[in-house]
């Protein structure tokens, strides 16, 4: 009894610790910290690769590999750096990969399709998130097929993860000019699409 | 999906002025941090703004942080994914053994190169230090020394079978009287190779 109630102090006082001590707590081989971590960056990492692969289901699967793959390199992890930068580099390359896949690339294609199968099979979790967040995230994944991986994973960075373009080079391992780029012709391409699937979102814009 | 409302084209607001007229920087990323965080904040809670912004580029819908709910019952299932993962992983380690560090594995490598090289030169040394090609008890002047191969003749023919690897020389038929062995560079030392090219003629078809 003293003891599940001191391992439940010990997890209160981990849960409080900044991701950085967190992550080299785990690297030192606390296993409690690394359960912290886990739990306090799934939103985020789920986040993030659902905007690249496509679906929550094949998000949540990226998810396990990125923090195994974390677990596997924490060793490697420089705590002068931003976890978030290592763990976003981390979930980028995973999705990025997974998305090439060829199972993933049909599973993007279908998006329409998906996005159909996804309003009938409303789950719980749908339904806590609000309203208009699911219509975006829907919206996003059917205008974003057209979208290269990298550029894909530069517009979910930028837009919708508030990465910096510095940041974003980083996690990439390419020039912030490359960025950009991306960027640009990410925008260029999302715009085409919502005027071929949506011409009503275009409605009163006032240049192209 | 939702229509955008009408973006208000004269907004009363002097905040809102100043992020529509900002819409082009956020676009083309020449907004500085700072500003870029307070527009996308401002999206956030302005109706109007956001109708505008959409009808300027409909990109800027994705303009936010899309907050992915994970419920409690998958995180605690990626997270059991991940321990589980995590349980087999630290097996395959215990029954691999830890893996040497990095130093040890630059230093095996750098013996089994120089195991390498040894047995190489040794190979080398087999080949040049039984006879060396002279001619008449003479070294044969490097480079392009053509010799004759006659093994059982006089001592100005070079044994030819000396000019063999060892290893080769057992099955290896001696070469016909009529061969002719080049030998570049008799004289090399055990940094040296040697190269030696048997032109046998009585092997033309």
């Amino acid at each position: 009894m003293e003891l599940v109630y001191s391992q439940q102090q010990e997890r209160g006082k981990v849960a409080e610790l900044p991701d950085r001590d967190l992550a080299i707590r785990a690297r030192e081989g606390d296993m409690v910290s690394f359960e912290t971590l886990v739990t306090r960056k799934t939103p985020a990492v789920v986040s993030l690769a659902r905007r690249i692969v496509g679906n929550a289901e094949d998000a949540r699967d990226v998810a396990q590999m990125v923090f195994l793959r974390v677990w596997g390199e924490i060793h490697r992890y420089d705590s002068r750096y931003s976890l978030n930068t290592w763990l976003y580099r981390i979930a980028t390359n995973l999705s990025i990969d997974f998305l090439r896949s060829s199972r993933s690339r049909e599973r993007a294609h279908g998006a329409t399709l998906h996005l159909v199968r996804e309003r009938e099979e409303a789950t719980a979790a749908d339904a806590t998130r609000t309203a208009e967040d699911a219509e975006l995230s829907q919206l996003f994944e059917a205008v974003s097929c057209r979208l290269s991986e990298k550029q894909k994973a530069v517009f979910v960075l930028r837009e919708m993860q508030d990465c910096e373009t510095r940041e974003i080079a980083e996690i990439l391992g390419c020039g912030e000019s490359t960025v950009r780029n991306h960027l640009f012709n990410a925008r260029r391409i999302l715009r085409k699409e919502m005027a071929r699937l949506y011409p009503e979102f275009l409605r009163g814009r006032t240049r192209s | 999906m939702r229509t955008p409302s009408a973006p208000d084209q004269t907004p009363t607001n002097p905040v809102c002025a100043i992020v529509r007229a900002s819409f082009e920087d956020y676009r083309s990323e020449a907004l500085p941090a700072p500003q870029r965080r307070m527009l996308r904040e401002h999206l956030r809670g302005c109706d109007a703004c956001r109708a505008a912004a959409a009808a300027e580029d409909p990109t800027f819908r994705f303009a936010r942080s899309l907050n992915e709910t994970v419920s409690e019952g998958e995180s605690r299932e990626i997270l059991s994914a991940v321990m589980t993962g995590v349980d087999l992983l630290r097996t395959e380690r215990r029954i691999r053994g830890p893996r040497p560090s990095r130093r040890l594995r630059i230093g095996s490598a750098a013996a089994a190169a120089v195991a390498a090289a040894v047995l190489v030169s040794t190979g080398w040394g087999i080949l040049q230090s039984p006879a060396m090609p002279t001619a008449g008890g003479v070294p044969v002047p490097a480079s392009t020394a053509m010799i004759s191969a006659q093994p059982t003749s006089s001592s100005a023919h070079t044994d030819v079978t000396a000019l063999q690897p060892a290893a080769m020389s057992e099955d290896a038929p001696a070469p016909s009287p009529d061969a002719i062995v080049y030998d570049w560079n008799p004289g090399a030392g055990r940094e040296e190779p040697r190269v030696v090219w048997i032109v046998d003629r009585g092997l033309d078809i």
